[in-house]
């Protein structure tokens, strides 16, 4: 029964995704049945990784095998069945909203491409993490990979565009070289390619080994997943994807990543020593400290989400990285709360990016610019945008009483625990300080979210483009209603989430992290804490402070009037913009990210300047330093390969024979 | 029950009534010592009636945020007052919180305020709000780091688990560690209170302000409720500051009249002579430039990292 449904959900994307390409011409048809099959592939993979999940069942579908050696398989055990989960719920959500939003496409683009294309990279999306095998994983990882290329490249007629899908397409094939070398060094040495024999041999490979393997995955995997310095490309793609392929590719396709290096890390090489963990946690606060920096700069509004997702993965590598020594100084408790955590943030990163990204891309709708500094007043002309972006921001800056806090306080909670229960004097001192630079990203995503929110929804519009604004279509804004609600219901009752981590926590560290009402930790008696009792409180409060205040003062009453202005009209250049308004935190950081303000003044006499442009630039120089000189690396590299490129037939056919004749050595 | 909710009802009200006393006697200690006579302890009871009373005016850019956001303001920082020992050595909602949800309810607070700030379209909102933002940024390590060099040493960030501990082992109150963490949490205090030497809460002036600025755009019933939610926030965080470094006289029991009286008595000594502590510091110092505030906070948490390293070396 739970195999036809996986194996039905599978189906669905795969017959939306060919179907599709074969009846093109009828493109409103076309696109229709698409997103109806994205749809109901979606809504089946939630109800088949539900049933691995809490019946704790596991899922076999053997496809075919090209040679005998190599059979496609797809899987669901409970990690994989988790992250099918996660990513078939946004896919939900992506569907209802893709019906709305292709309207910005209409008429100028095909549209039964983009859900055409969207079902593949969904079920590319959910083999990677079925996967069970080396061949099935690569091959679905590749597709993945050259989907999303295509889709970050649906809107080619623009420069940035391509420029944007070049370098994500070189970057991602740089990851899955070293995901090929790590997989084939685990091949020498377990002599399988199957992900079961790795896990049951994995462990006994010698020590150096096992460390290579762990430093190509994170290379590899960490490309993925956008952290420093393997970033580059994460900007430039997502704002470049439209806005739900955007929101698809930074809610779940970076969380495949974070699959694998789980997987890799904990199944295949059963744990680490602890400085595994230590180097994780500290690309982990690197990639999120310079993350957010940027992000709080950015005035592209997809830009901005954009460096927020390397942030986070930023914050996925940290707790990852906790969990990792904590299963190396063999504590199952705090274990198995930093394995919740780790799991409790991906699905509420998945939950908030792509309700961000979606609102992002109705803003775009609806203005047709990205630049913050173009709009204001949204708030009046698309008021439940402005709720729901709001929703997603507040969980962003992790704000109780949202999805996002709880996450933030179980990663910070394993950090603490890190500095109290541990023995080694350097993790104590180092569990203080990654707290407290946790505590300081978390106040620069508060501080980002203000300037975004701030400077695009509320006061006075900025440009033509943001004053006519209207409301987006009703499809869109369900879709991002759908996220929002699991994200409030979440905040409220992480029990939800918990009774399905509980299995993982259970299977990697042998205790259950579950309860009622609190999200405690399994140690010390029972700590913990309850967003929605102090919601409670915070109803009743509010509901006898405004009772006694009206009873007491009589009724509020106000008059509307101009904003005081020290006397002149006040218009909208006089109004804090995005870049001013990080522009005080930016001073303070200037040493770090390289800040250069430049002030042009044209003027006619030396006092009386008859105007003046600044502009404010951010450079933390890592292109400068690490990219280019690489890329200067390869391209002399290849010019000195260029010589045997003669043109020339004879000396082709000569190098094919020389390649048989050493194959053929190298098997006799 | 009943007594946890009676507790509950004291500790909320006590909040709301005292904040404004205490705010009267900084400003009255102030006054004295640079020789005025000052305003009455009572002025900010008199301010607060004053603009409940009045109409307000709302400009007309602003949407629904400046009407909402004094409530939600007001309501977080009662919240809050149920997760902070005061009386007792336990909090009514101790068993639900810790010290990361109150930072984090008092970001949800800050969130509001420097957001709302920049709904009226009024440059001074938004200058308000980016400084508010930058403080705050360099603030929040501070305030944990000073606050773990304490809690470091009980293992858990539960504030009345901490208290309890602190209350009975007065031998942690000897230690090196106990003096570094007290200076770093005096400078954090400072600044999230926003008092001279970080910003000034007295004055309208464009070029100083911080809180201030923020506020600009409320008037009436709004500015009121604005106004004594940073009266009851300052009252909290100097309990905060009481539960972590000198808890004694907090009453045991929350059913013997008599030790909750003492308890009650010794808290609001405590809260007077921490009123008239910061009245001195901000006497003795002139304002720093903003741009200087950063460095001081950093001296703080370099503070609190040597408490911590001197902790755990031990």
């Amino acid at each position: 029964m739970q195999t036809s449904i996986f194996a039905s959900c599978l189906i669905f994307f795969l017959i939306g995704g060919l179907a599709t390409f074969l009846s093109y011409k009828s493109e409103r048809l076309a696109h229709f049945f698409a997103i109806f099959c994205a749809f109901a592939g979606s809504v089946l993979g939630v109800v088949s990784s539900l049933g691995v999940l809490l019946k704790t069942s596991k899922i076999s579908l053997y496809l075919w095998s090209i040679v005998e050696s190599f059979p496609l398989v797809l899987a669901m055990d409970n990690l994989s069945a988790y992250f099918v989960l996660v990513i078939s719920l946004i896919g939900i959500a992506v569907t209802i909203y893709s019906i709305g939003y292709v309207g910005e496409y209409q008429g100028r683009k095909n549209i039964a491409w983009l859900s055409g294309l969207m079902n593949i990279f969904m079920l590319s999306m959910i083999a990677v993490v079925t996967s069970t095998s080396v061949f099935s994983f690569l091959l679905s990882w590749e597709l993945m990979s050259l989907v999303s290329f295509l889709l970050v490249m649906y809107d080619h007629e623009k420069k940035e565009v391509r420029s944007a899908g070049y370098i994500y397409v070189v970057m991602t094939h740089l990851g899955t070289v070293f995901l090929t070398l790590s997989f084939l060094t685990l091949f020498l040495y377990t002599g399988s390619l199957s992900f079961s024999d790795f896990t049951a041999l994995g462990s006994a490979i010698p020590q150096t080994t096992k460390d290579i393997i762990f430093v190509m995955s994170i290379i590899g995997f960490g490309t993925k997943a956008g952290i420093l310095p393997l970033h580059v490309w994460l900007p430039r793609a997502h704002p470049a994807a439209p806005s739900n392929i955007s929101a698809l590719m930074s809610a779940v396709m970076l969380k495949t990543a974070i699959y694998g290096l789980f997987r890799m890390s904990f199944d295949f090489l059963g744990g680490g020593p602890v400085w595994w963990g230590v180097l994780l946690i500290v690309i982990g606060l690197a990639s999120a400290f310079i993350g957010i920096v940027l992000a709080l700069a950015e005035n592209d509004m997809k830009r901005f989400l954009a460096y927020s997702s390397s942030e986070n993965m930023g914050l996925i590598f940290v707790i990852l990285g906790t969990a990792l020594i904590f299963k190396a100084e063999g504590q199952i408790f705090l274990g198995a709360l930093a394995v919740t955590a780790l799991l409790f943030h991906v699905m509420s990163h998945a939950l908030f990016k792509s309700l961000l990204f979606m609102s992002a891309g109705s803003v775009l709708y609806a203005t047709h610019t990205k630049d913050i500094n173009l709009l204001g007043g949204l708030i009046k002309k698309m008021p439940k945008t402005a709720i729901l972006f709001l929703i997603g921001g507040m969980s962003m800056a992790s704000l109780p009483p949202l999805s996002g806090f709880i996450s933030e306080w179980a990663i910070l909670q394993s950090l603490l625990h890190v500095s109290f229960d541990l023995s080694s004097a350097w993790l104590k001192v180092m569990g203080c300080l990654a707290v407290a630079i946790l505590a300081l990203v978390g106040a620069f995503a508060l501080a980002a979210l203000i300037k975004q929110f701030g400077t695009a929804f509320l006061a006075m519009p900025r440009s033509k483009l943001a004053e006519e604004a209207k409301e987006v279509p009703l499809a869109m804004q369900l879709g991002m209603a759908f996220v929002g609600v699991f994200i409030i219901v979440f905040g409220f009752m992480p029990q939800a989430v918990l009774a399905l981590t509980s299995p993982l926590s259970k299977q990697y560290f042998l205790t259950e992290i579950k309860s009622n009402m609190l999200f405690y930790i399994p140690f010390v008696g029972g700590e913990g804490i309850s967003v929605g009792i102090a919601t409670f409180a915070f109803i009743v409060i509010i509901l006898i402070a405004l009772a006694a205040i009206t009873w007491y003062f009589g009724k509020s009453r106000y008059v509307i009037d101009e904003t005081w202005n020290c006397g002149t009209p006040l218009n909208d250049l006089m109004e804090y913009n995005g870049t001013s308004y990080s522009h005080s935190v930016m001073v303070v950081f200037k040493k770090i990210i390289g800040l250069e303000s430049k002030v042009q003044v044209k003027q006619k006499y030396e006092y009386y300047p008859k105007q003046i442009k600044a502009n404010i630039e951010v450079d933390i120089g890592l292109e400068d330093k690490i990219y280019k000189p690489m890329i200067d690396l390869a391209v002399t590299l290849s010019q000195k390969i260029k010589m045997i490129q003669s043109g020339n037939l004879q000396s082709y056919l000569a190098y094919m024979v020389c390649a048989l004749i050493i194959a053929l050595l190298f098997l006799e | 029950m009943l007594e946890k909710i009676l507790l509950a009802l004291t500790q909320v009200i006590l909040c709301v009534l005292l904040a404004p006393f205490i705010q009267g006697i900084i400003k009255n200690a102030k006054a004295k010592m640079q020789n005025r006579v000052g305003p009455s302890i009572f002025q900010p009871y008199r301010d607060l009636i004053k603009y409940f009373k009045k109409d307000a005016v709302i400009s007309d850019h602003a949407s629904w945020f400046t009407r909402v956001t004094p409530y939600i303001c007001f309501t977080i920082v009662l919240v809050i007052s149920l997760m902070i020992p005061m009386i007792t050595l336990s909090a009514p909602l101790g068993f639900a919180s810790d010290l990361i949800l109150v930072i984090y309810l008092f970001a949800l607070s800050r969130f509001f305020t420097a957001l709302t700030a920049l709904d009226a379209g009024s440059s001074f909102g938004g200058m308000g709000s980016s400084r508010e933002i930058m403080l705050s940024a360099i603030l929040e390590p501070a305030l944990l780091l000073s606050a773990l060099a304490i809690l470091l040493q009980i293992g858990t960030t539960k504030l009345y688990v901490a208290a309890t501990a602190i209350n009975s082992a007065p031998g942690l109150v000897l230690q090196p560690t106990y003096f570094l963490a007290f200076i770093a949490m005096v400078i954090v205090i400072i600044t999230e209170t926003g008092r001279i030497p970080v910003d000034n809460p007295d004055t309208h002036l464009e070029l100083t302000m911080i809180h201030e600025g923020m506020l600009l755009e409320y008037s009436g019933r709004y500015l009121g409720l604005m106004m004594w939610a940073s009266q009851i926030k300052q009252l909290l965080i100097f309990s905060i500051f009481i539960s972590l470094f000198f808890p004694w006289g907090m009453s045991a029991v929350a059913n013997d009249i008599v030790s909750l009286g003492l308890g009650l008595v010794v808290f609001i000594l405590k809260l007077v002579c921490l009123g008239v502590f910061f009245a001195v510091i901000e006497t003795m110092y002139a304002k720093m430039r903003l741009f200087q505030v950063p460095r001081l906070l950093a001296s703080s948490m370099l503070l609190s990292i040597l408490a911590i390293i001197i902790t755990v070396v031990k």
